[in-house]
C-alpha cells in the first residue's frame, strides 16, 4: 500500500506515506473579502473567477479529507482588530491608496476587520465545530500567532495547502513553514491569484531547486492517494 | 523631503527617504551572484552611495553562501539557518538597535532569502523597497513574479524600484539639504 502523492518535482512527502494523524489540510484564507462579491479584492477590482478557481477542487479534497480517521482540518483567516491596533501603518496606508481601505465601510462591512460579513470564510469551506481557524493579522500565519503550537501539540509534520492567494498568503505561510522543517504539499488545482501570471511563477517556484518550499501536486492525484486510507468509522 | 520614484507607490510611505532609519539589506542563497553579474556590480555601486549617505548596510548570508560585497567596519551582519531571515535569528534586535524601519532588499538570488524576509518584514511593519536590479534570478518567469507579486494590491509587500531611482531620491535630498 503506497500513500504517496504524485508530485513534483519529487512524490510526496519525501519521508514515504502520509500518516493521517501527523497531516493537516490547510485552508488558507477562503474568506469572502478575498473571492466574494464586493470584498476587499472585489473593490480593488481584480477578477473573482481567478481566486475563486479553486473553490471546488477544494471542496472535494476537504470532503474527503473530513473522512479520514486522525486528520487535522485547519483553517487561517486574515483580519484586523476592530480598532486597528494590530494593523501596521504602511498596510492601513496602501490600502487606502487603492480605494479598500482597511477598516473603511464596504458592500460586507468593514474591509478585513475581524467579525465582519466579508472576514467570514466561503460558506462552502466554512469549519466545523472541532477544526483550529488561525487568525491572523499578517500575509504569514507563523509571525503573530499560535499556529506553531497548534500544530506541535497535534504532532503534525506535514501541511497540504489549498488557498489564496497563492502568491500572497498562500506562499508566505508555506515559506514559513518549510523554514521551520514542516514538509508541504501544494495543490496547484486549490488555489488562485489575482494575476494569472504571478498564480503560475508562484507554482514554479516551489518546486525549483529539488523542491526549495516543498512539492506540487493535481487535487485529483491526492485523491488517489488517500482513497487507501481508512476512513472515520461512523461515514 | 524626498521619495523615490518607486512602483506602485512612492516609496517610502511616511514621505521622506530618511538615510539614518534605512537598512541595506543584501541576501545570498546557493552560489550567490556568478562573477562579473551586472546585478552586483549595480548593487556595489548603490552601496557607496548609500554609505556615504549613512544607510546601514545588512549583510544575510545564508546557511551555505558568503557575503557578495565586502563587510566593512559599522556593517551588521545575520547569517541565517533559514530562509526567512527572521526565523531562527536575532535580526529584530539588530535592526531596532540600529534604529532600522526602512529596507531596501538585493537578492541573489530574489526568489529565497530576500523574498522570504521581505515577506517577513512586512508582516512585521517595516517599510521595504526591492531593489530590482540589484538582484539574480532562478528563472525569468519566477523574477517577473516576485516583482510582479510586490506590487499587487497596492504594494502588498511594499515597492519595487532601481537602485538608481533610489540614488535619484538620494540626490534631490541631499540637493535640498544644502540650499
Amino acid at each position: 500500500m503506497t500513500t504517496q502523492v504524485r508530485a513534483e518535482p519529487y512524490d510526496w512527502p519525501f519521508d514515504g506515506a502520509i500518516v493521517p494523524e501527523r497531516t493537516a489540510l490547510v485552508l488558507v484564507d477562503w474568506q469572502h473579502d478575498f473571492c466574494g462579491p464586493g470584498g476587499y479584492v472585489d473593490k480593488m477590482g481584480y477578477d473573482l473567477n481567478l481566486t475563486r478557481a479553486g473553490v471546488e477542487p477544494t471542496r472535494k479534497v476537504l470532503d474527503l479529507c473530513r473522512q479520514i480517521k486522525g486528520m487535522t482540518i485547519l483553517h487561517t483567516r486574515e483580519g484586523h482588530k476592530p480598532d486597528l491596533s494590530d494593523c501596521p501603518p504602511n498596510k492601513l496606508w496602501r490600502s487606502k491608496q487603492i480605494g479598500a481601505g482597511i477598516g473603511d465601510m464596504g458592500p460586507c462591512g468593514r474591509i478585513l476587520v475581524r467579525g465582519e460579513p466579508g472576514w467570514e470564510i466561503i460558506p462552502e469551506l466554512a469549519p466545523l465545530p472541532g477544526e483550529p481557524v488561525i487568525d491572523k493579522p499578517t500575509k504569514g500565519a507563523f509571525g503573530a500567532t499560535d499556529i506553531d503550537l497548534v500544530l506541535r501539540n497535534r504532532g503534525i509534520t506535514h501541511l497540504i495547502f489549498t488557498g489564496i492567494t497563492t502568491d500572497v498568503c498562500v506562499h508566505t505561510i508555506m515559506r514559513e513553514a518549510n523554514d521551520r522543517g514542516y514538509e508541504c504539499l501544494l495543490l496547484r488545482d486549490c488555489t488562485g491569484a489575482t494575476d494569472y501570471g504571478n498564480y503560475l511563477a508562484a507554482v514554479k517556484i516551489v518546486t525549483m531547486q529539488n523542491g526549495v518550499f516543498g512539492a506540487v501536486a493535481d487535487s485529483p492525484d491526492l485523491i488517489e492517494a488517500l482513497s487507501s486510507l481508512s476512513r472515520v468509522a461512523s461515514v | 523631503m524626498s521619495t523615490v520614484a518607486s512602483r506602485p507607490y512612492r516609496w517610502p510611505y511616511h514621505g521622506d527617504v530618511k538615510p539614518e532609519q534605512t537598512g541595506v539589506l543584501v541576501f545570498s542563497d546557493l552560489d550567490g551572484p556568478p562573477s562579473g553579474s551586472p546585478a552586483l556590480a549595480n548593487l556595489e555601486a548603490f552601496i557607496e552611495r548609500a554609505r556615504r549617505t549613512g544607510m546601514t548596510v545588512v549583510h544575510l548570508p545564508g546557511a551555505d553562501s558568503e557575503p557578495p560585497i565586502s563587510v566593512l567596519p559599522g556593517d551588521l551582519t545575520c547569517r541565517r539557518p533559514a530562509y526567512g531571515a527572521f526565523t531562527g535569528t536575532d535580526l529584530e534586535l539588530l535592526l531596532r538597535g540600529a534604529g532600522l524601519s526602512d529596507l531596501l532588499l538585493a537578492g541573489f538570488p530574489v526568489e529565497l532569502g530576500a523574498d522570504c524576509s521581505m515577506r517577513e518584514a512586512n508582516d512585521l511593519g517595516y517599510e521595504c523597497l526591492l531593489l530590482e536590479d540589484c538582484c539574480t534570478a532562478l528563472s525569468d518567469q519566477t523574477l517577473a513574479g516576485a516583482v510582479s507579486s510586490v506590487q499587487m494590491s497596492g504594494g502588498i509587500f511594499g515597492a519595487v524600484a532601481t537602485s538608481e531611482e533610489v540614488i535619484a531620491a538620494l540626490t534631490s535630498s541631499s540637493e535640498e539639504g544644502t540650499k
